[in-house]
């Protein structure tokens, strides 16, 4: 991220980058498998 | 009672949301061990809703389907229509 | 004596339910769950030999000529546990003028088809021209409308030719809501206000659709962003710099917005959102451009929308 601030009559710039992960399915469905393996007297 | 041999003799089932279920050959010994096992599996869905920031609806939906489908053959489950079939 | 023959066909609101019609194998060819609607077919299939080479007198062919009214009324169903449509009505007119090309005329309207984000009141109508030899077909589909996250998605013309490797087209995208646009990411903790403007070319290669490069731009007066909550302040203590940013779109008003959206066939979607406004409190109100590049997979996206709302289960228990 960078960001300029200039003088006041001048526009402050900020520039941000954001990657968004979405896999939440993937990472839902490795936590079950890890509790099986963990908890196999529960399953 | 363990929950295998609970399994294996049909006296419990898993249902759609990742839960035990009696079976109508269930008996009280199976109850207890059911109620046990579902308070400890409900515990454990939370935490993992609470971090991935899910409802916990959803996690019960996928934890279904993965335990639905590791069953071994001959043991009982309930779909999300509530229809009981044998693997 | 060149043989014919034709036959009539009546068909009066035939339950669409792949069991019911004896077609259960169809559910896993097609992956598609029918869960409500009805077929209404009526029209005459006609056939007859012919001399398919004038000079050769041996050279006798069967050819059929169909004119078919098909129409199915209140279909739903879920394809591939991926979308659900809802109250879908087609009519469809097959026919073969002069043995010639195969011509499909069709009018499709739906209530909602949900990937996991709702496409409400489609629209469309289409007319396909296939090759009698079912070498090439044309497909032109015209007037596409539906409603998106509270804004409208009109498509004038697609052209799709099977021959051509590329097919282009734009659609014309009006009033998309941002306040609709934020709430996809549920948990971010981000609201905003404002509408979106623009036209999306989109290509259709043979590995799905790509955006190479559009826009679309806020309409005057703009609107406000505020991102608060968990992620944000655990952004806030990542750098100093991301602080910074933080601290600005904790309350940002913008009035101009333009963003530029590219989308490759595997779901990255990149999105290039360039404000101009001011944060009140931020060195007191001093005119900000804030320039945020928001990368991530729409694929993946809709996936986690579809299980965080759960469409699919709520599509079934409406229909059982």
């Amino acid at each position: 991220c960078t960001v300029k601030v200039a003088a006041p009559d001048k526009p402050i710039t900020i520039n941000l980058n954001v990657k968004i992960e979405h896999e939440v399915r993937i990472k839902v469905e490795k936590e079950l498998e890890d509790l099986f393996s963990e908890e196999s007297d529960l399953f | 009672l363990t929950l295998d041999e609970a399994q294996n003799k049909g006296l419990l089932g898993e249902n759609a949301s990742g839960y035990l279920e009696m079976t109508p050959r269930g008996n009280a010994e199976a109850k207890t061990l059911m109620t046990d096992i579902n308070a400890q599996r409900k515990t454990k869905y939370q935490s993992i809703a609470d971090k991935q920031k899910t409802e916990l609806k959803s996690i019960e939906k996928i934890a279904g389907e993965k335990i639905i489908n590791k069953l071994n053959t001959g043991e009982f489950f309930k779909d999300s229509n509530g229809q009981w079939h044998k693997k | 004596n060149l043989q014919q023959g034709n036959a009539q066909l009546y068909l009066k609101n035939l339950k669409l339910d792949w069991q019911k019609m004896g077609l259960i194998k169809m559910a896993d060819l097609t992956q598609t769950q029918l869960l409500n609607g009805s077929l209404s077919a009526q029209g005459w299939v006609q056939w007859q030999q012919y001399q398919a080479d004038i000079f050769d007198d041996s050279s006798i062919a069967w050819r059929w000529q169909p004119d078919l009214m098909l129409r199915i009324d209140d279909m739903s169903g879920i394809y591939q546990e991926l979308t659900t449509w809802e109250d879908i009505d087609m009519q469809l007119a097959i026919r073969r003028p002069f043995y010639d090309d195969f011509r499909i005329d069709s009018q499709v309207s739906a209530l909602s088809i949900n990937p996991g984000i709702n496409i409400a009141n489609v629209l469309a109508r289409s007319t396909a021209t296939i090759q009698s030899d079912l070498s090439q077909a044309l497909i032109v589909i015209e007037e596409v409308h539906t409603d998106v996250l509270g804004g409208r998605i009109n498509v004038p013309l697609i052209r799709f030719d099977t021959n051509q490797k590329v097919n282009a087209f734009g659609i014309e995208i009006e009033g998309l809501q941002i306040e609709q646009l934020a709430a996809l990411e549920a948990g971010a903790g981000i609201t905003a206000t404002g509408q979106l403007d623009g036209i999306l070319p989109i290509i259709l290669l043979p590995e799905g659709p790509q955006v190479p490069a559009g826009s679309l731009y806020a309409r005057a007066p703009g609107g406000i962003v505020q991102f608060r909550g968990a992620t944000a302040n655990s952004l806030k203590d990542s750098n100093p710099s991301v602080g910074l940013a933080m601290q600005v779109l904790n309350d940002f008003r913008y009035d101009k917005l333009q963003t530029d959206i590219t989308y490759q066939p595997d779901g990255e979607l990149n999105l290039g959102l360039q404000f101009q406004g001011y944060n009140p409190t931020f060195f007191d109100g001093q005119a900000t451009h804030f320039n945020l590049n928001l990368e991530y997979n729409l694929l993946d996206l809709l996936e986690s929308l579809r299980v965080s709302n759960d469409i699919v289960q709520k599509l079934e228990n409406k229909y059982q």
